[in-house]
This record gives C-alpha cells, sequence and structure tokens, in this order.
C-alpha cells in the first residue's frame, strides 16, 4: 500500500526508523547498516554541527565531501536533521572547482569523510573565510593545527554523542535540501538549491510501487542529483540502499546479481559499457524488478539489451533538469504499445509525475500545438525557486509564459514534441550544452577554459562519440600554433574543469572551417569528428 | 605471468602515463595492487579504451564475465585477465 506523503525528507527516513529499526537501510559492501545504526551516525552528525558554534545562526548550507562511505550518507541525513541543506562536493573534482561551490555556497562547516582526507589539504590551503572541520571517522590529522591554523576540526572523539532519538526540528517545505551545481556557459557553475517542498514532491510520487523488501541501487555521484532517488524513495519505502563501489560504477553486472537488488537505476550508457566489456548474459539479472534510467537519450536497442538481462524487470525513462529536481517526466516501456510510440529508436520521455506540467514553446514564448517542434519549460511543485545568489540568471531562466498568468515555470534549453497521446519526445537542444554520460556540459565552459590557456581565440569544443551512440567524452580544436601547448592545456583543463569536461582529443586545424557568417562551421566539424577513425 | 602479459603491463603503463599528462598523478607508484579506476588514472570510459587497446595490439581477448571489479580493475588484475583470443 503506498505510504502517506512524507513532509519532508528527514520525515520520510524517520517514519522506516520507527517502523523497521533493525532492517538494512544501507550496505556500503559488506558492510550492512540498520536503519537504527544509520540514525545514530546521523544524530552523531546533527548533534555536532548544532553544538559546533555555527548551528543556531549557521549559513543555510554544509559542505559534505564524502564518497560513497558512510559519513557521506549518515553525513546527508544529519545535515538535513540539523535543518541545514547539504552541498555535495566530490573527492576528484578540482579543488578550484570545490572552492567556488563551497565559497558561492556560504557554508562554514564542511563535513569530510575518511575516505577523503587525502584531497583535504589541497582544498583547505586557499580557503579564506575560517571552516570548522567535522570529520566523523578520522581521529586526527597531521600537522592540522599548524598547517590549516585559520580552520577549526574537530575529530571523532570530539564528536557530540547521538541524541536518545533522530529528530528534526524546524524543517518547513521552504527549507533548503540541496544545493547543486551545473556547468556554466560563464565559466563559472551554477548553484541550483532545492526545498524539501520540491524534494519531497518527487519522491513522494516515486514511492508507490516500492516496500520494505526492496533493495536499491546507489549509482550516481551524490553531485549528480539523481541521487536523491536511490536515496530518499528506499528510504521513505523502508528499503535498503545498497553503495555500488566506485570500482564498479562502470561494470555493477556482478553487485546486481550478488547483492540481489530489486531496483536499478542508472545512465543508459552504463547499459553500453556493461556491453562492451561483455558482461551481461540473458537472465542474469532474475531479481531486478524496477529499473529506471534517466539523464541520457534511452535508446530502444538498450531497453532490448536490458530486457534480456533483466526479464523479470519493469523499464522506466525518466527526464528532468536539476532546476526541477531529478525528473518531471516519466515513461514505463510497455513491450506491445511502446515500439510503435518511439521516434528515431529513442523512447519516449513520458507524461508529467503528479503536480508538474509541462508547457512546450516557441522562440516567443507562445505555447506551440501537438505535434509541433517546442522548447520545454516546467511547471509545478519541483521547480526550484531560482539560481542560488544570482538574480539575474534565475530572471532569464525562471520565468512567466504568456497565457498563464503569474505562474513561474522553468525554461530548459531541451526541445521536444507532443505526440497525439500526450507523450514528449526528446529533440534536441536550442543551444550547445551537452550531455557527457550524463553530466550536463556547458561547452562554453570548456572553450573558455583553452581560450585562456592557449591564447588562441578560435577555439571549439564538441561533444564526441566513439561509435555514434551517447556522447561519451569531450573533443577540441584548436588553431596549429596551440599544438605545443597540449600539456599546458591538459593541465590547466584538469585544474579548473571536472574530468569529464576535459577534453579526450585535441586537432589542430589551420584554417578553422569558418560557415557564411563568418563564425566557426560547428557543422563542419562535427563531420569531421564523425569521419575521424578512433585513435 | 607470460610473456605477453609483461608487454602488455608495459603497455598498459605506458598508456596510463599518456592519458595522464598534465596531471601531479606519481605512477611510479603503481603496483600491482593500484586500483586504476579508484585512484583515479582512468575513468570508466579511460578503461574501455584500454581494454580496447590492449585487445586490438595484442590479439588477446579480455573475459570479465566471472571476474570481480574489485580485481579486474587492479594493474595486474587486469593484465591477469589479458588471455590469447581462441581465434
Amino acid at each position: 500500500m503506498p505510504s502517506a506523503p512524507a513532509l519532508n525528507l528527514v520525515e520520510g527516513f524517520l517514519r522506516s526508523l520507527h517502523r523497521y529499526p533493525q532492517r538494512p537501510a544501507l550496505e556500503i559492501e559488506d558492510r550492512i547498516f540498520h536503519y537504527a545504526d544509520l540514525a545514530h551516525e546521523a544524530s552523531r552528525i546533527q548533534q555536532t554541527i548544532l553544538n559546533c558554534g555555527h548551528g543556531g545562526n549557521g549559513a543555510p548550507f554544509v559542505g559534505l565531501l564524502a564518497h560513497r562511505s558512510i559519513t557521506a550518507y549518515a553525513g546527508i541525513l544529519g545535515i538535513l536533521a540539523a535543518g541545514r541543506g547539504y552541498l555535495p562536493l566530490h573527492p576528484r573534482f578540482p579543488a578550484e572547482r570545490t572552492r567556488t561551490m563551497l565559497a558561492a555556497s556560504g557554508a562554514n562547516v564542511l563535513i569530510v569523510g575518511e575516505e577523503c582526507r587525502e584531497s583535504l589539504p589541497a582544498l583547505l590551503q586557499e580557503i579564506q573565510p575560517p571552516l570548522t572541520v567535522l570529520m566523523p571517522e578520522t581521529s586526527g590529522l597531521k600537522d592540522s593545527a599548524e598547517r590549516f591554523a585559520i580552520h577549526r576540526f574537530i575529530f571523532s572523539d570530539r564528536f557530540q554523542p547521538p541524541a536518545s532519538a533522530l529528530s528534526w526540528r524546524g524543517i518547513s517545505s521552504d527549507s533548503w535540501a540541496y544545493l547543486m551545481f551545473t556547468s556554466g556557459s560563464t565559466g563559472i557553475p551554477k548553484g541550483v538549491p532545492i526545498t524539501h517542498g520540491n524534494a519531497v514532491a518527487y519522491v513522494n510520487s516515486s514511492c508507490g510501487n516500492f516496500n520494505a523488501e526492496d533493495r536499491f541501487s546507489q549509482f550516481y555521484d551524490l553531485t549528480f542529483d539523481a541521487s536523491i532517488g536511490d536515496l530518499f524513495i528506499a528510504w521513505q519505502c523502508g528499503a535498503c540502499v545498497v553503495c555500488i563501489p566506485e570500482h564498479s560504477v562502470m561494470a555493477p553486472a556482478k553487485i546486481i546479481r550478488e547483492k540481489r537488488l530489486t531496483r536499478w537505476e542508472s545512465v543508459p550508457s552504463a547499459i553500453a559499457f556493461m556491453q562492451k566489456l561483455r558482461l551481461l548474459k540473458p537472465a542474469l539479472f532474475p531479481d531486478l524488478r524496477i529499473s529506471v534510467f534517466g539523464a541520457e537519450a534511452l535508446t530502444v536497442s538498450a531497453v532490448e539489451a536490458w530486457r534480456e538481462v533483466a526479464p523479470h524487470s519493469e523499464i522506466i525513462n525518466e527526464y528532468g533538469p536539476t532546476e526541477t529536481t531529478n525528473a518531471v517526466l516519466r515513461y514505463r516501456w510497455d513491450e506491445k504499445s511502446s515500439p510503435a510510440l518511439c521516434h528515431n529508436g529513442y523512447v519516449p520521455l513520458g507524461k508529467p509525475l503528479s503536480g508538474q506540467d509541462i508547457c512546450l514553446v516557441d522562440e516567443n514564448l507562445n505555447a506551440v500545438g501537438e505535434g509541433e517542434l517546442g522548447e520545454i519549460c516546467i511547471g509545478g511543485s519541483q521547480v526550484s525557486p531560482g539560481y542560488w545568489n544570482d538574480p539575474e540568471r534565475t530572471r532569464k531562466q525562471f520565468l512567466s509564459l504568456p497565457g498563464f498568468g503569474s505562474r513561474i515555470w522553468y525554461r530548459t534549453g531541451d526541445l521536444a514534441l507532443r505526440d497525439s497521446h500526450g507523450w514528449f519526445h526528446y529533440k534536441g537542444r536550442r543551444d550547445e550544452q551537452v550531455k557527457i554520460r550524463g553530466y550536463r556540459v556547458e561547452l562554453q565552459e570548456i572553450e573558455g577554459v583553452l581560450r585562456k590557456i592557449s591564447g588562441c581565440e578560435q577555439v571549439v569544443s564538441m561533444a564526441w562519440s566513439a561509435a555514434n551512440g551517447s556522447p561519451e567524452a569531450i573533443a577540441a580544436f584548436l588553431p596549429s600554433q596551440a599544438r605545443d601547448k597540449e600539456d599546458d592545456l591538459l593541465e590547466g583543463c584538469r585544474k579548473h574543469l571536472p574530468e569529464y569536461m576535459v577534453p579526450r582529443r585535441f586537432y589542430y586545424l589551420d584554417p578553422m572551417p569558418l560557415n557564411a557568417n563568418g563564425k566557426i562551421d560547428r557543422k563542419k566539424l562535427a563531420d569531421f569528428l564523425k569521419e575521424k577513425p578512433r585513435e | 605471468m607470460s610473456e605477453t602479459q609483461l608487454a602488455v603491463r608495459q603497455f598498459v603503463l605506458e598508456t596510463l602515463r599518456a592519458l595522464n599528462r598534465g596531471k601531479n598523478n606519481e605512477l611510479a607508484a603503481v603496483d600491482d595492487s593500484c586500483n586504476l579506476v579508484e585512484s583515479g588514472l582512468v575513468d570508466s570510459l579511460g578503461f574501455l579504451e584500454l581494454v580496447a587497446a590492449v585487445e586490438t595490439k595484442f590479439a588477446v581477448k579480455f573475459d570479465f564475465s566471472a571476474a570481480d571489479p574489485a580485481e579486474f580493475t587492479t594493474l595486474g588484475g587486469f593484465v591477469a585477465h589479458a588471455l590469447p583470443s581462441p581465434h
């Protein structure tokens, strides 16, 4: 029976805690944390945040530098239960990018997992405003007092004891739940704050099919907003979250089978990776009953491959940008009716979730009719209040539409059409944003870095696909005078950009192909990439 | 370790060096137990590229179907799975 809607993300977890304290809530490799164990760890973190001096009147967000560990998951719950939003940070992101996010968020408390201690010095050495660094699993850092004198450290032995029961207070539907950053065309990542109201709208409309027997994959990095589905749908239903270890993210076949997962969620390219490693066999995943794919276009061929390996699994395609809380459209594959509905081998995006609306608009923001191409605008309870501390960009992307009164819609930049059955179909972008393995990438951000390092004005970056499938990486084009600087270009890109945005291939062209308007001809460069053999 | 596997090992190290140009990773510290993915030396795409490159260059075939990713993503585990192609 579907559970009653949760009031906030913590309350959904607490309900399961009270019903199933001794059922597994989290598995990390061979370690099992029951709901009571996870609540205990979360409460330690909550209490320490509340008592570290920034608790009562602190910044709205707490940084969380932790990766697929107990601190990562208990940290999220502890931060939320303390009435703050979490700012997930990735240990592999360049320190400079992480510092930018921390500074933009205004966080003055940072929680660090033991697995991230090595990346901490590079991060802290250039941070000026003092931070309180909470390390729940770490007993000390060498020379930390001298090296990072401006910061205050609280190690595991100084953590507050957990409260007798994990609880939440002062969380309303407008309270911040998390802040996630996406690539920004100006070179500065955009902060997208999501409220508890936004997040529970998504989670509440996704819980219907699950129960306490279910075992959810936790595939996505926490910096990827799809991770909220892995975690909070599971915890609201009393199910277990099974962490996919870093080494298995690209080859999860063994863990899906051996951990007897019942729900899988990933980008569709995970299927392609397993196919390329020849890991998929018929009926390999007999326990899977729901498989959700999102963040990239889902092809019919990927669905067919997955149906063969997971014959008992329903297959769901989800669509939605970070600004509207993970997913607002959902499509359930139906063996009989779906093939005829697909366009050009792609699975429909689906129909809106409860409480969400889609309006397709032309360039003047007027709604277009059935079968006409338009830009997807999203309205409803999952729409973020706007970019963090960026009113100008918020005004541009979160706006009202003619004929819809004062209601706010998020303008996605994605193009789609609605067919006569009401299904939406993805038709590309109206700008130069691309997706690399599910991550949103603004090509202008990469080009800005390349331009700065090379000193060349004519630089182009493009999504690059090895086998005409989903884009897997970035290729860069520069004038031949930059050829000698390739090592500098790589080093500079790695300093500023996450790995998935660092170009895999550099091509040097003289002259660059130009179109009739005198601009670099991207179409010709795309054709060049298609013809270029894989090197 | 067969001669082919020794050559594969050398090739993998050279490829890692090329892939990680501009990074501060200390490749000298890479030993057989080093996990290539967890250490950040390759990402998922880089791992696939490594598989394809080794299969093409050495006429070997990787069979990871029964293997544990924790093992075959280490340098030693990866090399151990490079077996002569049956064709």
